[in-house]
């Protein structure tokens, strides 16, 4: 195979999970979701790809049918956006709690009401208590990428699992770029076939209602999986750049972060602007770089702040709202968290932006990274949270 | 890089289109990307795609605000200042329509006009439709006004993009672009 073409960010998805070669794929369509799995039915239906392809009468149930087969001992593949991850909400919680490594691409769309068909990342964010891990992408490669590797991390016998790659609707879904579609061979050699060696239909001792055993026993283990997750998705992510060319950065990227005293932190596919934009103000002779979260699930907390000791200000940019928070976005209570413990702390600048789906503009993030070196240079923070929209920045469209 | 914005109306192509010019410039060496804003997914609503060509990857995935170049799919929508919106001076426009470039006034100075009747062509290559399809001769149109692609590249991606019969179709459609394509200034 080894080929590059244009691809959008929704087909690679489904090359991700032919490559994979995911046995059982329990779907429901919705936008921006809707063309992983039309490419997917075409590949079976070409005989591309050998997979039992259930079609369901909706997301709850395809989360439902993932639960059944991937217990079964099947390699799993989903998808679903939106509306649709809220409504599989319930059985979600399923397989972090019975360590069932399904992989399901959450396609970022923004949540009723007023929200559009377009991202932001309140519809996988409202997960981030249940278990899944979540790695965000930027670009159709990185799906590509990200979903061979989802399975090989997922299935490891120190995480087992499920792993959602996350990645916005439009800007990544249907966004073409030049992607390249590894070779087969490389990806079965790379990622063995699924054999769970944790859960047994027929446990050979029967045990009752385990009500002598604290129910916080379990919450614990999925707990330490995730922190070993850490460590598993780091070397995961290295050992695909050695069989194939491409690094992720595991965890989390620091991109132009050399002699800089301020970061702008963010996820998903705003992440290729702010590299123009940085590249662009570090020419300029601004001190701002880049540091793109990668793993919201497990959230690199060590990682984070080593790498925060050496910067002023973290500028973070929350494409998502929690109305009535602690203060400001999802992201920054996590980052706020994780830096609390330090005792040299960067100041903590926070933005909305890119709500129900908005473009994130070059404007804004030069904007953003503006507020985030002017709050170096004053040494506070004006601020909890600047909703960047609500500015006029002289650019409508 | 070049930032191109094409505007049309659901069913004309506008997003096929832009892919195409994209996979005809990827086969030429270059690097391109093709991101494109629409609602719900139906004939006649509003359609607009950024388009970017480059040397090296592209990384920026915002929409395009101050594009380099119009590309216009139906005639009725170059009258609208959301549409002529942000166009560099120094520009290029590409429209479909029966005036003469020399009758375009978008309110800059632009290096290259061109206006082909893309509309035309589609009723004589695939019939009266109530959305012309007018993507695979605007495509030839540029090929002809810009130095973007050649007009050979596009035939691959036409023809996988559209199998059979109505890739032929599609490939006389982009060459009769390529043949009635008015031009002022610019052109290859």
């Amino acid at each position: 195979m080894l080929f590059t073409r244009m691809m959008e960010g929704n087909e690679a998805a489904a090359w991700g999970a032919r490559l994979s070669r995911a046995e059982v794929i329990p779907v429901y369509p919705i936008t921006p979701q809707t063309e992983v799995i039309s490419h997917i039915a075409n590949f079976i239906a070409r005989e591309e790809m050998k997979a039992q392809y259930i079609k369901v009468e909706g997301e709850h149930t395809a989360m439902a049918a993932a639960v059944g087969a991937s217990t079964a001992g099947a390699r799993v593949f989903t998808a679903s956006a939106s509306q649709g991850i809220v409504f599989m909400e319930e059985a979600l919680w399923m397989p972090p709690g019975r360590r069932l490594p399904i992989v399901m691409c959450m396609v970022n769309r923004s949540l009723a009401p007023l929200g559009g068909l377009r991202p932001d990342h309140n519809d996988s964010l409202l997960q981030r208590d249940n278990g899944w891990i979540q790695l965000y992408c930027e670009n159709s490669q990185e799906v590509l990428d990200t979903i061979i590797m989802a399975y090989r991390i997922g299935e490891d016998r120190n995480v087992y699992l499920p792993v959602a790659p996350c990645y916005d609707g439009y800007f990544v879904s249907a966004t073409a770029t030049p992607t390249t579609v590894p070779d087969q061979a490389e990806v079965d050699d790379f990622l063995p076939p699924y054999k769970h060696e944790m859960y047994n239909l027929m446990p050979e001792e029967y045990e009752p209602i385990p009500f002598y055993r604290p129910i916080a026993e379990s919450r614990y283990e999925v707990q330490q999986a995730h922190e070993r997750a850490k460590r598993v998705i780091e070397e995961v992510d290295k050992e695909y750049e050695r069989r194939f060319g491409r690094s992720h950065d595991g965890l989390l990227e620091e991109y132009a972060c050399d002699d800089v005293d301020a970061v702008l932190l963010t996820m998903g596919s705003m992440t290729g602007t702010v590299r123009d934009v940085v590249d662009e103000m570090q020419a300029e002779g601004k001190r701002i770089g880049l540091l793109k979260l990668r793993a919201f699930r497990p959230f690199p907390t060590e990682e984070l702040q080593k790498l925060a000791e050496g910067y002023h200000a973290i500028g973070v940019v929350d494409r998502n709202t929690s109305y009535g928070s602690a203060g400001g976005g999802i992201v920054s209570m996590e980052v706020a968290r994780a830096l609390y413990l330090l005792e040299e702390k960067p100041l903590l600048v926070n933005f909305h932006v890119g709500l129900g789906g908005s473009d994130v503009t070059m404007r804004q993030v030069r904007y953003m990274a503006g507020k985030t070196l002017e709050a170096v240079e004053k040494g506070r923070v004006d601020s909890m949270v600047d909703w960047v929209e609500l500015k006029d920045l002289g650019e409508v469209m | 890089m070049i930032e191109i914005r094409f505007h049309g109306m659901g069913g004309q192509g506008s997003v096929m289109g832009a892919l195409i010019l994209a996979e005809a410039a990827f086969s030429e060496g270059k690097h391109a990307q093709k991101i494109p804003v629409y609602g719900g997914m139906r004939r006649g609503g509003d359609v607009t795609v950024f388009l970017r060509l480059d040397d090296k990857p592209i990384r920026r995935t915002c929409g395009i605000y101050e594009p380099d170049a119009l590309v216009v799919l139906d005639p009725a929508l170059t009258a609208y200042p959301a549409v002529r919106k942000g166009l560099k001076e120094g520009g290029a426009a590409i429209l479909n329509g029966e005036k003469d470039p020399s009758e375009i006034d978008l309110g800059v100075d632009l290096s290259t006009v061109a206006t082909v009747d893309a509309t035309g062509v589609s009723m004589e290559i695939f019939g009266a439709r109530a959305i012309p399809i007018t993507n695979t001769t605007m495509l030839g149109a540029i090929a002809r006004a810009t130095d973007w692609v050649e007009l050979e590249s596009l035939f691959e991606p036409i023809t996988h993009t559209f199998p059979g019969r109505i890739g032929e179709m599609n490939i006389e459609a982009c060459k009769r672009g390529y043949d009635t394509v008015r031009v002022k200034g610019g052109g290859s």
